[in-house]
């Protein structure tokens, strides 16, 4: 009896390896199932869990079906010529452009220009009929930048690819999707900040899906200034060493939505002057876990909102002076 | 290669087993050695010169040990008797000269360059990645050689299963630490029998489960903190920090010896345990012998006993107290917050030493509280390196004023719904009371079934990429 129990579990191990191994092994993607001996410091500033997995469009139903492309878009050279391409077309003289209308000093996070319930204030007011959407950049904002007045449809990981179908509770106004968001309520301003999250798609479809979010929110809140932000760089050590989530395809990113806000008439903001170290990445000691700033810093970030938009509007609510500028 | 990897529970593992089980007796140490290069030189192939470094220190340690044992009548010796001791020294210079070089020069000449003066301070920082396994590998193998010199009557001239015992994959990388006695026999012959297989897979599971489903997991809520800052956590969340990398630390580090302990049973060999519910014990004592045991016998062994124990007065007992926890501090990393670690379980072992130990072991409830404190407050010291942030989480651990800046003050409520119940799945498998209830039904479909699914699992959640470096390998 007793020999019938110890043949018992070795027995099912075996049969389970031998059905379920190859389901395993066949798909394994050797980026995620790495067998080289760990480095405990890159273990350590690993990636965030929201970028932890690869996506594939064709599963998750993106509308990209250009699967040959994709390799393509991904090629290094592509995505600088991409940069490249969008600097050249640089949104620079366009009034929709609060950074370059009032370019912000990359002074780094730690001076921060106001401080103080006045201030507070002041930022709240200015963001009482404002909506954030996005990302854990966003969630960072929601709870670190002492905004309290602005809406937040933001979570972790949040994807292009599932913003409208996601339900996501919204502070003070419940589980919702984004569409009955949109239609409960007026906004003044919308900010779009998303994409990172994206990287693992066809870069064509990240693009698509991209204008169509500006164009949805557009359409629904026609009377809302639309910002639309650029990406956070990620540390240059982390850009070394990953391939998707990298400054070189952050920039590609940024440079593209550059371009959509050109089109869509948008305005685009680009913090990361904020936060980069000389290299152009994000500076080290303003991040934990190489992707995101800390706590901290995003007072600083919500200072740097409020400024560049105010500055941005003010000039844009006087013509003539742009004009002439 | 790493255990809980899918090249190695899907490939590796599987294919060596069953050539290992195919193979005669008589070979099968050579298979175990000729498998355990395999294993290090694929997980080193990027630096294959560690490979090297470990074979040649591998045969400088047999040759080493060969000499330091010549039991031949003085007579016809080839070297005198002094000789030995020569070679004990060499072995010793040998093997701390290498982890010297690899884990502490850097650390060294950093701090001497921040001391000297301007033109003195240029002393090369070197701070290579260390090659995996060093430090277990170091003590292992002075083990053996001071063993030898202390005359244990191993058979130093049986190469393979020497080469074997000092580089046998399932413990190479982060132990347990065995003796050479406690396997020479098993290495000479063994025997492998169905219920040693069943053992070891069952352990391999258990240890799989805790490192994947509960270590990996959980340390995400730490990691989540570090990405927040310090200043910007709220004291609540501090605690829940500290407790998140207390029960990472202690299921990533059981969770490997559970599975090196498995692979021992699978391969015929019994390794010694490494832990034994360590959380529940009333003193830091008390949780020194059952945590990380075979590192703690082998400072109990071959630093505290030779430097007279606490036989030589209560001075010398303090004196060596305190030699044996900066090295221990030390032999965790090459830091200052280890060393303050260090001193800091110095300075509770030695109040436990002057009394308090025998009153919290008569007030139990108290001994827990005092633990409950202990020890996620001395892993703090561990795991914190920068001594700034060190002092602002206790800062925030206390609400002390000034070091908190833009808190989220809902912070532990957020992160209490993610984490809650996995915090407090990780207290109850702390406790013994999960074993209890195993071993109960151990020979049941259930438990075959259970630990199945937990293995499975495993598989699913590396698959999917949620995996994370063991964080012993650091050391």
């Amino acid at each position: 009896m007793k020999k019938n129990n110890s043949r018992r579990f070795p027995a099912l191990m075996v049969i389970s390896l031998l059905i379920l191994s190859p389901v395993f092994l066949l798909k394994t993607n050797p980026a995620q199932a790495s067998g080289s001996m760990p480095d405990w410091q890159e273990g350590q500033q690993s990636e965030s869990t929201e970028y932890k997995e690869q996506k594939d469009p064709e599963k998750e139903g993106s509308p990209s079906k250009e699967s040959g492309k994709t390799d393509e878009n991904k090629k290094p050279q592509d995505t600088l010529h991409a940069n490249d391409a969008a600097q050249d077309t640089s949104p620079a003289e366009e009034t929709t452009q609060p950074a370059e209308a009032d370019p912000v000093t990359p002074s780094g996070p730690e001076e921060t220009s106001f401080a103080g319930n006045s201030q507070e204030q002041t930022l709240n007011g200015f963001f009482s009929q404002t909506l954030f959407i996005g990302d854990s950049r966003s969630v960072g904002l929601m709870e670190y930048a002492g905004l309290e007045t602005p809406d937040f449809f933001a979570s972790s990981g949040m994807s292009l690819f599932k913003m409208w179908d996601k339900e996501i509770e919204v502070p003070g106004m419940g589980k919702m999707t984004l569409q009955e968001l949109l239609e409960q309520k007026t906004y003044d301003r919308i900010f779009l900040m998303t994409g990172i999250n994206e990287l693992g798609y066809a870069h064509s479809a990240i693009l698509k899906k991209y204008e169509e979010a500006a164009e949805s929110i557009q359409n629904l809140q026609p009377q809302a200034k639309l910002y639309l932000c650029a990406n956070l760089h990620v540390t240059a050590s982390r850009s070394d060493r990953d391939d998707t989530y990298n400054n070189a395809n952050i920039d590609w990113l940024n440079g593209e939505i550059a371009g959509i806000a050109d089109r869509r008439k948008a305005g685009f903001l680009d913090v990361n002057p904020l936060f980069d170290d000389a290299q152009g990445a994000l500076c080290s000691d303003f991040s934990g876990d190489e992707t995101h700033p800390y706590g901290k810093y995003y007072q600083r970030w919500g200072e740097w909102l409020y400024e560049t938009c105010r500055n941005a509007e003010a000039l844009e609510s006087s013509p003539d002076e742009s004009n002439t500028g | 290669m790493v255990f809980s990897s899918l090249p190695f529970l899907l490939g590796f593992m599987p294919i060596f087993f069953i050539i290992y089980y195919l193979m005669p007796d008589n070979t099968k140490n050579g298979a175990l050695f000729a498998a355990s290069v395999i294993f290090y030189g694929v997980g080193t192939w990027r630096r294959p010169w560690y490979l090297l470094l470990l074979l040649v220190s591998t045969a400088v340690n047999i040759w080493l040990g060969q000499a330091i044992a010549d039991k031949r009548p003085s007579i016809l010796r080839r070297r005198p008797q002094s000789a030995k001791k020569r070679f004990l020294y060499l072995g010793l210079f040998w093997n701390f000269g290498q982890l010297f070089c690899f884990k502490y020069l850097g650390f060294i000449c950093e701090n001497l360059n921040r001391i000297l003066p301007e033109s003195l301070a240029v002393l090369p920082v070197f701070r290579p990645e260390l090659p995996p396994g060093i430090s277990f590998f170091t003590f292992q193998v002075v083990s053996y050689l001071l063993d030898l010199y202390w005359g244990a009557s191993y058979d130093t001239h049986a190469v393979v299963p020497v080469a074997t015992y000092l580089c046998m994959f399932p413990q190479l990388i982060a132990g347990p630490i065995i003796h050479y006695a406690e396997v020479e026999e098993a290495l000479k012959r063994r025997r492998h029998q169905m219920k040693q297989l069943d053992q070891g897979l069952r352990e391999f599971c258990m240890g799989l489960g805790m490192k994947v489903l509960l270590a990996n997991r959980i340390g995400n809520l730490w990691r989540e903190i570090g990405a927040i800052g310090y200043e910007s956590i709220s004291t609540p969340l501090a605690w829940m920090g500290i407790a998140a990398f207390s029960f990472q630390l202690y299921f990533d580090f059981y969770g490997y010896s559970l599975m090196a302990r498995g692979l021992g049973w699978m391969l015929g060999m019994r390794f010694p345990q490494n832990f034994q519910y360590p959380y529940i014990s009333v003193s830091m004592t008390e949780f020194w012998r059952r945590w990380h045991q075979t590192l703690g016998q082998w400072f109990r062994d071959y630093v505290y006993i030779p430097l007279g124990g606490s036989r030589q007065g209560r001075a010398a007992t303090i004196r060596n107290l305190l030699i044996v926890w900066l090295l221990t501090g030390i032999w965790h990393g090459a830091g200052w917050n280890f060393l303050l670690w260090g001193l800091v379980l110095f300075g509770l072992i030695s109040l436990e030493k002057l009394g308090l130990k025998e009153w919290l072991e008569q007030n139990r409830f108290f001994g827990h509280v005092y633990m409950l404190m202990a020890i996620p407050l001395t892993w703090l010291v561990f795991a914190v390196s920068n001594i700034g942030k060190l002092t602002v989480y206790f800062g925030r651990l206390f609400a002390l004023p000034g070091g908190a800046k833009t808190v989220f003050g809902k912070d532990y409520i957020k992160y209490g719904k993610s984490y809650g119940l996995l915090l407090l799945a990780c207290f109850v498998f702390c406790t013994p009371l999960p074993r209890k209830l195993y071993r109960r039904y151990a020979h049941t479909w259930t438990a075959a079934l259970g630990l199945l699914a937990v293995f499975w699992l495993s598989v699913y959640c590396l698959y999917i990429g949620l995996n994370d470096p063991f964080l012993y390998f650091q050391f």
